[in-house]
């Protein structure tokens, strides 16, 4: 090509076929809000009938928020929005400049049309104003959500290669990791979370002086290759006394003549703390009051070492 | 989709889903526009690309979409809309340009959409097209 010929081509704007990425299919296109909140199983049948759908006989409460006038011609909402008067012409979606404070939550003024005896609909009123939700409005739904919260207790782990033997310190640990769970408190959305603070561990050993339990706010750890052999300071346990075999239930005795037990449970009291935030905000609420979970760990056996050579490490690694 | 209940929802709902790959096949978009409810994004775009496929002169193949409901929810007291998940399966695609030459190209795939379709003067609309949202 002379250069006559390619200062044309460029002139006329005239595309060497570059590919055309702009094209997409259905999963390039989702988007990332959802206008309703979705719960449980459709009613199959009751809708069906007669022509009435099943949310047609409650009281029709609206939000004069962006997202709602956005759809306020739907036919649920476009008798209120339209009395309501308070989405913009064409239903079109409006920024609002917020007027609300940082770590407040503006909630747009509540709009009902009461269902009447009749069945037919009410004219529009205002239920509320426009608000901007502290916290401290909050607060007590907030503690409520967060009784009700449903936390996994963590797991319970006593580190050691079964049979586990008397006179050894054996670490006991958990995660301490937070839960958190979204929900709507009177209209806003809110997060709830869920910290341990406290670890209670019953060591299933009734027999050793000391006492099988320990309180700790140390979540414990796993000891690992490297570490110092585990102390008392070291989160866990050392079983010194494992009962009178024949007067106490669960002792026995093996063949090789060694008392040992059986069936020996760890289990775990944890007490978690609550906070709470709403959403776009960064401040965490305290939550007064505490939840407590329960777990357990696998049973194992406890024996006397007194035959037995200790070969193993903590990690299980025979170390002969 | 006369039913104007769950069952009409769920079937305007998946015909819609599959409506997809003809619109871009033929620019014939009565039925999609009659069906897209303004607020609903994914709905304008289907529409737009139709529109430019068409005016590129170019040409779509495939992207066939089958689609499987995987839990419709109760209808939203507040709005009358009826969420549901569904599962979207998209064939392979392509777009070739008037000389011939494959301009796009779009592996078969499988995505969850959650679908919210509501009634505007007595018809189906959808709504929305979104992601589900995290439980």
């Amino acid at each position: 090509m002379n250069a006559l010929a390619i200062a044309s081509t460029l002139i006329l704007g005239v595309a060497l076929a570059p590919p055309e990425t702009d094209y997409s299919g259905w999963a390039d296109n989702y988007t990332k809000e959802v206008f309703a909140g979705a719960t449980g199983k459709a009613s199959s049948d009751e809708a069906s009938g007669g022509g009435q759908s099943s949310a047609a006989s409650k009281d029709k409460y609206f939000r004069a928020d962006a997202k709602t006038c956005a759809i306020g011609d739907l036919d649920m909402l476009v008798d209120i929005v339209t009395q309501a008067g308070t989405c913009a012409e064409g239903y079109a979606e409006t920024v609002v400049p917020a007027p609300c404070e940082d770590g407040t939550y503006q909630l747009d003024a509540l709009w009902v049309q009461r269902v009447q005896d009749d069945g037919s609909y009410a004219p529009a009123e205002q239920v509320s104003e426009d608000q901007c939700v502290t916290p401290g409005d909050i607060r007590a739904e907030a503690e409520r959500a967060f009784r009700s919260m449903r936390v996994s207790a963590p797991p319970v782990t006593l580190q050691g290669g079964e049979p586990l033997l008397v006179n050894v310190r054996y670490p006991a640990y958990t995660t301490a990791a937070a839960q958190e769970q979204d929900v709507t408190l009177l209209g806003v959305p809110v997060t709830i979370r869920a910290e341990p603070v406290e670890f209670a561990w019953d060591f299933d050993d009734p027999h050793s002086p000391g006492g099988g339990t320990l309180v700790t706010s140390d979540p414990g750890r796993p000891w690992r290759d490297g570490d110092p052999t585990p102390d008392e300071s070291w989160v866990g346990h050392t079983y010194t006394r494992l009962g009178e075999p024949g007067s106490d239930a669960g002792s026995a005795v093996d063949d090789a003549g060694n008392t040992y037990r059986s069936g020996v449970t760890v289990s775990l009291a944890t007490t978690w703390e609550g906070s709470f935030r709403i959403a776009g905000s960064t401040d965490w609420t305290p939550i007064a009051g505490t939840i407590t979970t329960t777990s357990a760990g696998e049973p194992a056996t406890v024996t006397e070492a007194r035959t037995q050579l200790v070969c193993d490490d903590l990690a299980g690694s025979a170390t002969c | 989709m006369d039913d104007d209940g769950a069952a009409g929802a769920e079937a305007a709902a998946q015909y819609f889903l599959q409506l997809r790959p003809y619109i871009m096949q033929t620019n014939d978009t009565a039925e999609w526009e009659a069906m897209s409810h303004q607020a609903c994004a994914p709905c304008a775009q289907g529409l737009e690309q139709a529109s430019r496929i068409a005016q590129r002169d170019d040409t779509w193949e495939g992207g066939a979409t089958q689609t499987r409901l995987l839990h419709a929810y109760e209808q939203d007291s507040a709005t009358g809309l009826w969420p549901m998940d569904i599962e979207v399966n998209e064939a392979a695609a392509t777009v070739t340009d008037s000389a011939g030459n494959t301009v796009y190209e779009q592996d078969p795939r499988v995505s969850t959409a959650r679908v919210e379709v509501g009634r505007r003067d007595g018809r189906w609309v959808v709504v929305n097209v979104a992601q589900p949202p995290e439980q």
